[in-house]
């Protein structure tokens, strides 16, 4: 028992040796992810690539502030995001956050809004998340999303499609920029939601396949892609299959050989090494890393010796900007905070990805 | 409409299939009930532990990682009764104290689950990997048939237990009434250990099927289990009326599914939860006793009176 206690305490106080102490002044960031829940495995990644960002701006000589980060859980749900929002702009104090999917940003905006905290959010549906100049979202936008489908759809001369998409309100605002389009290029449509915790497809591929549409959009979250996944298979309906940045989440990705995925970059092999991803499912998390990459840099090119801390004037330098290059490709910045790199489409085939 | 026979049959084929997974936890959940009359939301987590250890059994071990399964997902009720509930009953918690207890339990093992193998989602079996039977109007992969035939065998070899043997006769005393049961010289305990040996073995078996039919997650356990519950309380309080609450459950979500839209499938199951219950509040499937009449004949009683 002693031996264990003493060695206990040797690692204790290795852990507490091994912490770097730096005379740099703190840029502290605030991180809400869902870790709990039922979008728990999209978040794992996300953790590591956050973590890594930090390491590697801390390791950095040249950058003026020292970067630490706090990572908490707000498992999807409102009510948390509140709580964590609240815990990072009252208690931790951060100076910036990092929220992810719109629904919980659109909580995030209003405390960035009263705190005048820099509010960076990982999602495309931007309804309600750049309220004022310090909050900003990266990641491709839906409405650019939307045309892209919109334009494949046309291109491949498709008369028909299906919408198949899990209950969210990003559903409804892709439902939204898409209808206008789908009627103007004259394709037929029919809409299916399905519930996030929905484990049985069968009758809803059922209803897809009477339809007998030319294409399927399918947009949801995992588990619930793998398992529609598999009835699509099972039924030989894969290759009708078209998906805004699904691909991210799903965890075989040899179910969908055949079909297409147009939204987002992908994370490379060369980065989920970088951040040491091994099981996870990659999901943005080239995105988030990028975030907190966009937030060193802004902060290091508004650094002014013994000044305080201004984040008017980081983000007035960041909606200054025009372009960023980041792990995810190029981003465009726009006036509206919106922080976009282009629409891609990929075509999975043998379980890789192609660019086309 | 349901006039289209291909239609008619994948809604009957697929209530079926959704039903039969609904009924091995109705029934499961029952007979537990029947002797330990507490909600154990654990339950859920010992449909999951069964998919986990396949997922961590079956590469290393392959057809001889099913025993082990079991022989996990039974070590793990039977150490919760032995462990948890049995000592708090000894020290007279009430039911509602067990519940939460219970949930505990689930909330610990999912985060152990997550801590173990990860957040993410896993499944036991590629779609190639899997077999089909094609059955004209549909495509049955084999792992839906075993959940239809586990359903049965375990309906089947419940009834049995519990109408058959000296085993089921105690259960069956200890649901009508515990402290008869005791002073008769049942020991109450051992009974609870071995249903939850039996409902462990169910379940455990059940969360395998899972595992390779829609695969598995850290929190998959409470869903799976809050519709047998709901399937158990429309049925009734016997297996037979649990299986067939199930069948209903699943069945009126079917419909419902093809008739308005897959995102009201859980509307659909708490509406018709509610209306069954308000039409029979004990179960559908149990017989009301005829209502007596407690009319008071007031004039006769008036009469008397004066």
């Amino acid at each position: 028992m002693k031996k264990f206690l003493v060695s206990i305490l040797a690692a204790l106080s290795l852990v507490a040796c091994s912490e770097e102490k730096s005379d740099k002044p703190v840029i502290k960031i605030g991180v809400s992810l869902p870790l709990s829940g039922n979008m728990q495995s999209v978040a794992a990644a996300s953790r590591k690539a956050v973590q890594t960002a930090i390491k590697d701006a801390n390791t950095n000589p040249d950058n003026h502030y020292h970067y630490e980060v706090v990572i908490e859980d707000d498992a999807m749900q409102p009510q948390k995001a509140q709580l964590v929002a609240n815990k990072f702009t009252t208690l931790d104090k951060v100076n910036a956050f990092v929220s992810f999917t719109s629904s919980q940003g659109r909580i995030f905006s209003s405390f960035a809004d009263k705190y005048e905290t820099l509010h960076f959010n990982c999602a495309f549906g931007n309804e309600g998340v750049l309220t004022s100049k310090y909050n900003f979202q990266m990641f491709t936008q839906i409405d650019t999303e939307v045309k892209a489908l919109a334009d494949f759809l046309k291109d491949n001369n498709k008369k028909s499609v299906t919408l198949l998409f899990v209950n969210r309100v990003t559903s409804e605002e892709l439902v939204k920029g898409l209808e206008p389009l789908l009627k103007k290029y004259n394709i037929k449509y029919n809409i299916e939601y399905f519930n996030q915790t929905d484990r049985d497809f069968a009758l809803l591929i059922e209803r897809v396949k009477k339809q007998n549409n030319d294409a399927i959009v399918l947009y949801g979250l995992e588990p619930t892609v793998s398992i529609i996944g598999k009835s699509l298979y099972a039924d030989n309906l894969i290759d009708r299959v078209l998906m805004p940045d699904v691909i991210q989440f799903v965890s075989d990705i040899n179910l969908y050989n055949g079909a297409y995925n147009i939204g987002s970059a992908v994370a490379t092999d060369e980065f989920k090494k970088h951040i040491n991803l091994d099981k996870e499912n990659p999901a943005f998390s080239n995105y988030m890393y990028d975030i907190i990459s966009f937030i060193v840099s802004a902060y290091e090119n508004t650094y002014t010796p013994d000044t305080p801390i201004n984040n008017s004037d980081v983000a007035d330098y960041v909606l200054s900007q025009k372009n960023w290059d980041g792990v995810a490709g190029k981003y465009n910045i726009s006036e509206n905070g919106a922080i976009e790199t282009d629409v891609i489409s990929y075509k999975i085939e043998n379980g890789k990805l192609t660019k086309k | 409409m349901l006039t289209d026979i291909g239609i008619l049959s994948s809604v009957l084929l697929n209530s079926l299939i959704i039903g039969s997974g609904y009924a091995i936890v109705a029934m499961a959940f029952r007979l537990m009930f029947s002797v330990s009359p507490f909600f154990n939301m654990a339950l859920g987590a010992s449909v999951a532990l069964g998919a986990y250890l396949g997922y961590a059994l079956l590469p290393m071990f392959g057809i001889y990682a099913y025993p082990l399964i079991l022989a996990g997902v039974i070590l793990f009720t039977w150490t919760q009764e032995a462990f948890i509930y049995r000592p708090m009953r000894q020290f007279g918690a009430s039911p509602m104290v067990l519940l939460v207890v219970s949930l505990g339990v689930y909330t610990i093992f999912e985060s152990v689950i997550h801590l173990i193998f990860g957040p993410q989602y896993q499944t036991l079996g590629t779609v190639a990997e899997l077999s089909q039977i094609n059955l004209g109007f549909a495509h049955l992969p084999l792992v839906q048939l075993i959940i239809i035939v586990l359903g049965l065998v375990s309906l089947i070899g419940i009834y049995i237990l519990l109408q058959r043997t000296f085993l089921g006769k105690e259960i069956r005393a200890i649901a009508q009434n515990p402290d008869l049961a005791f002073i008769t010289g049942i020991n109450i305990n051992r009974v609870i250990i071995i249903v939850s040996i039996v409902v462990g073995a169910i379940l455990g078996a059940y969360g395998v099927c899972v595992g390779y039919d829609t695969g598995m997650e850290p929190t998959m356990g409470f869903n799976i289990l809050f519709k047998g519950m709901i399937a158990a309380i429309i049925g009734g309080p016997t297996v037979l009326a649990a299986y067939l609450g199930a069948m209903v459950l699943a069945l009126a979500e079917n419909i419902g599914v093809w008739f308005f839209a897959s995102q009201w499938r859980d509307l659909i199951a708490f509406v018709i939860f509610i209306l069954l219950l308000w039409w029979q509040p004990n179960g559908i499937f149990v017989r009301t006793p005829k209502k007596v009449s407690c009319e008071i004949k007031t004039n006769k009683t008036k009469g008397k009176r004066k």
